[in-house]
């Protein structure tokens, strides 16, 4: 039984996973990213093929799992050195032939590099959400101070607003200042629905859910945490089973589903990530959700 | 920007103004042109239901560029990479708007993966159909080597270098390419291509592509942006056309 590290191994979610696996005696084997080449290389097409270490050789049909996490800047192998142009083509060809290699296996994968991708674009997600059967707060994406004063005319109850992207950005409240800024000229952003509430994220690993409820005063607890807790929470069936369908339908292993919980109890779906940091949410409540990753990968 | 006054729906097209594509759909259809890197310069508007160039409803948006051609130079530079990202995860939404006709409509994988011929490979696999043979990882590489990015063939690096790069290589090699338009060949019939290609891309939210096949009618490459002859641009653009004024039935 082995599993599969590939990508970055500074990640802590990679490391956890490691130290679970040796507690329960199963192999694992490290491909970094930068390694490629020089620590390890494979040979593989559709029908399977090897995966060349320093010191042995394992056939891809050999792997129970693999966990894939990658870095936004990965380093060159050790020694390589390029010129700027040269840097970003090798980068790039490197990354894609990691995604060629990650589609090759014929192990589960946690996560498929291009599963969930449309995590990169919240407009885009919140559509297919919203098709797929989620309460999702009202949105307008734009760089139209007019447009965006007509939103929050709209919505008394008040609007944040955050990156379009799949960028990790600071959701803020709608102020004078956002406005300003549109005014003189600006790249679009996303402008949401104030929803007041209880902040409830759901873990999906397969076919199980791990729910955890944030309280905190802030808008984002990601950026601001002071006075937040932590506490295991219980999910309406509909809402677990509907994360779980669009986890698998999605390709996702592992996914994170982030939701505001109104007063009367309404769901509101805010996005879901593909590479989700499960270890702050597990530290916090003992929910055992590496494990129940390492039981899908072995 | 050119911005005609023809009544009727108004397209967006976002690509060069040499592309031959826009400039045939321009002659029929109102239309809001726009170089890719300078959507940003523009007032742009996005929910469920509308998509809005300076405040103007936009009912079909036709992308002839590739996704990393959508950047914000105009922008500082310490802004540049950022402002490419959102108009990046913008577009992708505003082509799969259901008010909005998009011949080219990739999934978030394709878009974020540049449209290159890998993501195409691995979206034909999962449907199953022939494949012309390559080889992954450079560790035993012979043939050609085809880079992920941008295609084409090139002479294989050195082997440490093949290794490095994890590259992709073949021996083999196209015999046929065929245009299709919502899943059917233009033009000729396309004997050797599988039918069931051109399903699958449209499943995938691409009517419009063209497709490279081997002799025993493996796919070797796929290009959603293909060059278009004058004859075959206006064809296409009246066929783009109908589907345009079906959608705006469909939706009004």
């Amino acid at each position: 039984m082995t599993i599969a590290l590939i990508g970055n191994d500074q990640d802590l979610a990679t490391n956890y996973l490691d130290w679970l696996a040796s507690q329960r005696g199963i192999e694992t084997i490290k491909l970094t990213e930068s390694g490629l080449g020089s620590s390890w290389s494979f040979d593989l097409d559709e029908g399977g093929g090897e995966i060349f270490l320093e010191r042995e050789t394992v056939a891809s049909a050999d792997l129970t799992g693999a966990l894939v996490r990658f870095t936004p800047e990965p380093d060159l192998p050790p020694a390589l050195e390029l010129e700027a142009d040269e840097r970003s083509f090798f980068i790039g060809e490197r990354r894609e032939a990691l995604h060629q290699f990650v589609s090759l296996l014929p192990c589960p994968v946690a996560n498929p590099t291009s599963a969930g991708r449309s995590n990169s674009s919240k407009p885009y997600q919140m559509m297919h959400l919203s098709r797929r059967g989620f309460r999702v707060p009202d949105w307008v994406a734009s760089n139209d101070a007019d447009a965006v004063r007509l939103f929050v005319d709209r919505h008394p109850g008040g609007a944040v607003y955050k990156s379009i992207s799949g960028l990790r950005s600071q959701v803020r409240e709608l102020d004078d200042e956002l406005l300003q800024r549109l005014t003189e000229g600006s790249c679009p952003v996303i402008v949401q629905q104030l929803i007041r509430g209880r902040e409830v994220r759901i873990h999906t690993v397969g076919d199980k859910i791990f729910p955890t409820e944030i309280r905190c005063p802030a808008v984002d607890y990601r950026f601001n945490s002071d006075g937040a807790t932590y506490g295991v929470t219980e999910v309406p069936d509909a809402i677990a089973r509907r994360c779980v369908d669009v986890a698998r339908q999605e390709g996702l292993l592992i996914a994170g589903f982030d939701f505001l919980v109104d007063e009367e109890e309404n769901w509101w779906v805010l996005e879901y990530n593909p590479v989700p940091s499960f270890l702050p949410y597990e530290m916090s409540t003992g929910q055992e959700i590496g494990a129940a990753l390492l039981d899908e990968l072995s | 920007m050119c911005a005609a006054t023809k009544d009727g729906p108004l397209a967006l097209l976002v690509g060069s103004r040499g592309d031959l594509l826009i400039q045939a759909v321009d002659r029929q259809i109102s239309c809001l042109h726009l170089p890719p890197d300078d959507i940003v310069n523009h007032r742009v508007e996005l929910d469920n239901d509308t998509l809005k160039l300076d405040g103007r409803v936009i009912d079909m948006l036709l992308l002839r560029c590739h996704p990393q051609s959508i950047i914000g130079e105009s922008f500082v530079e310490r802004d540049v990479a950022f402002v490419q990202g959102e108009m990046r995860a913008f577009m992708l939404a505003a082509c799969h708007l259901e008010t909005v006709y998009a011949p080219v409509m990739p999934d978030a994988v394709t878009w974020y993966e540049g449209m290159s011929w890998p993501v195409w490979r691995r979206t034909l696999k999962d449907a199953d159909t022939a494949l012309a043979a390559f080889r992954f990882g450079g560790a035993q590489s012979r043939g050609s080597w085809v880079p992920y990015r941008y295609g084409g063939r090139r002479l294989k690096p050195g082997d440490q270098l093949a290794t490095m790069l994890g590259i992709a290589t073949t021996d083999d090699e196209v015999a046929e390419t065929y245009l299709l338009f919502e899943g059917k060949a233009l033009g000729r019939e396309a004997k050797w291509l599988d039918p069931d290609v051109g399903r699958t891309l449209r499943e995938h939210g691409i009517d419009l592509a063209e497709v490279a096949v081997t002799e025993q009618g493996a796919v070797m490459s796929v290009d959603v942006l293909p060059n278009l002859e004058p004859s075959i641009a206006d064809n296409v653009a009246t066929r783009i056309l109908e589907r345009v004024h079906d959608h705006r039935t469909h939706w009004q």
